[in-house]
């Protein structure tokens, strides 16, 4: 009887950290997936209408708080090219409301 | 005749001040022009530092693949590489992996946290205690075959992609996004501050075709306005503005025709 017990107490652990270790892989592959859809634009900036480039740079400053939390060589990568793509996206903003006032 | 001589003097012992600094730099030989020399934690782990050759990596891949892809700093040193990032698949190792291959040519696997007598050739091939002259071979065997430029390292890379000789390599599976195309900003005249001197037509075509738009912008260039900026220069020498990469890795800022072109009307 308690061979039983002890064999599901060791079924449920071994269950709840691979539930663990997927909803992790999940929430990584997530971040990545919000990551890659907001900053693969940097190359359409020039046609992004202010409004959308304030979307995502907002996305960009949620994102880093994600990245912040990753181990070190995630965060050293990614926060560099988040960095990099939400520059841009502010720059361009920047640039789009300063034609506006111009006009 | 005793202020003769006392300017003679001043000048005399100026000349020897600025020698003796050394401000006047030596110029690198064309296989070593655009070598960066990484030195973080190398030494810390016994190892000499990493001696980066430009020309190696750009004749094949753009400078935006690795400087926003792949995460790497403009400037030595700041991006702060480790083994372990290498060994996880990043910086380095998001190609020098073991796995990789380029032309169907497995690409050598950098760092290891541990080495043997075998493992350590492969460390020296970055961690270059001193030149290498089948590096130097490599690279004037390259050099044959690419238009000729008098500066840099005698290479004009810019007719070379033009023409085809490279085939630019700009994203990497795992590593890169899939983005649509880009609309190429016009090219436009910045007038010289020198009178006499050809105004320069800065092309943004020529520059998207290795750097896309986040390496220039906005780290480098961060003016909004055009015409607001001015630029000069004396700081440009001083590695601002173009000086970030002309200079150290694309062609110097002493071959002027480059890129003051437009000759002066009137």
């Amino acid at each position: 009887m308690t061979s039983l017990v002890k064999r599901g107490l060791l079924a449920a652990v071994a269950g709840l950290f691979l539930l663990g270790l997927i909803a992790s892989a999940q929430a990584e592959e997530a971040w990545k997936a919000e990551f890659e859809q907001t900053c693969s634009k940097t190359s359409q900036t020039m046609t992004l209408s202010p409004d959308e480039l304030k979307k995502l740079v907002d996305k960009c400053d949620a994102l880093q708080q994600v990245i912040e939390t990753q181990e070190a060589s995630v965060r050293k990568v990614y926060l560099k090219r988040l960095q990099l793509c939400r520059n841009l996206y502010s720059y361009m903003l920047d640039y789009k409301k300063e034609a506006q006032n111009a006009k | 005749m005793k202020r003769m001589v006392l300017v003679c003097l001043i000048l005399l012992a100026s000349t020897g001040l600025i020698w003796g600094a050394g401000t006047k730099k030596k110029k690198p030989l064309p296989q070593d022009f655009g070598t960066v020399t990484i030195s973080n934690y190398s030494q810390q782990a016994g190892m000499p530092p990493v001696m980066f050759d430009h020309w190696v990596h750009r004749k094949n891949y753009t400078c935006r693949l690795c400087h926003v892809d792949i995460g790497f700093g403009m400037t030595a040193n700041s991006t702060q590489i480790r083994a372990a990032d290498n060994a996880k698949g990043y910086f380095c190792g998001a190609c020098h992996n073991g796995t990789s291959t380029f032309n169907k040519v497995k690409i050598f696997q950098s760092c290891a946290t541990s080495y043997d007598r075998e493992d350590y050739k492969r460390c020296v091939k970055c961690h270059a205690l001193e030149k290498d002259p089948a590096r130097e071979e490599a690279f004037y065997r390259f050099l044959e075959k690419m238009p000729k430029e008098t500066f840099g390292n005698g290479i004009n890379w810019e007719k070379a992609e033009e023409a085809g000789l490279l085939k630019l390599t700009d994203s990497l599976d795992g590593v890169s996004f899939k983005k649509s195309s880009m609309k190429v900003q016009a090219d436009f005249a910045l007038k010289s501050k020198v009178e006499g001197m050809p105004e320069i037509i800065f092309s943004h075509a020529k520059h998207t075709v290795w750097n896309g738009c986040e390496v220039c912008h906005p780290d480098i260039f961060v003016g909004i306005k055009k015409g607001a900026t001015k630029y000069s220069m004396i700081e440009l020498f001083d590695g601002k503005y173009c000086g970030v990469c002309h200079d150290k890795v694309a062609f110097p800022q002493t071959n002027c025709k480059r890129c003051h072109v437009k000759p002066v009307s009137g």
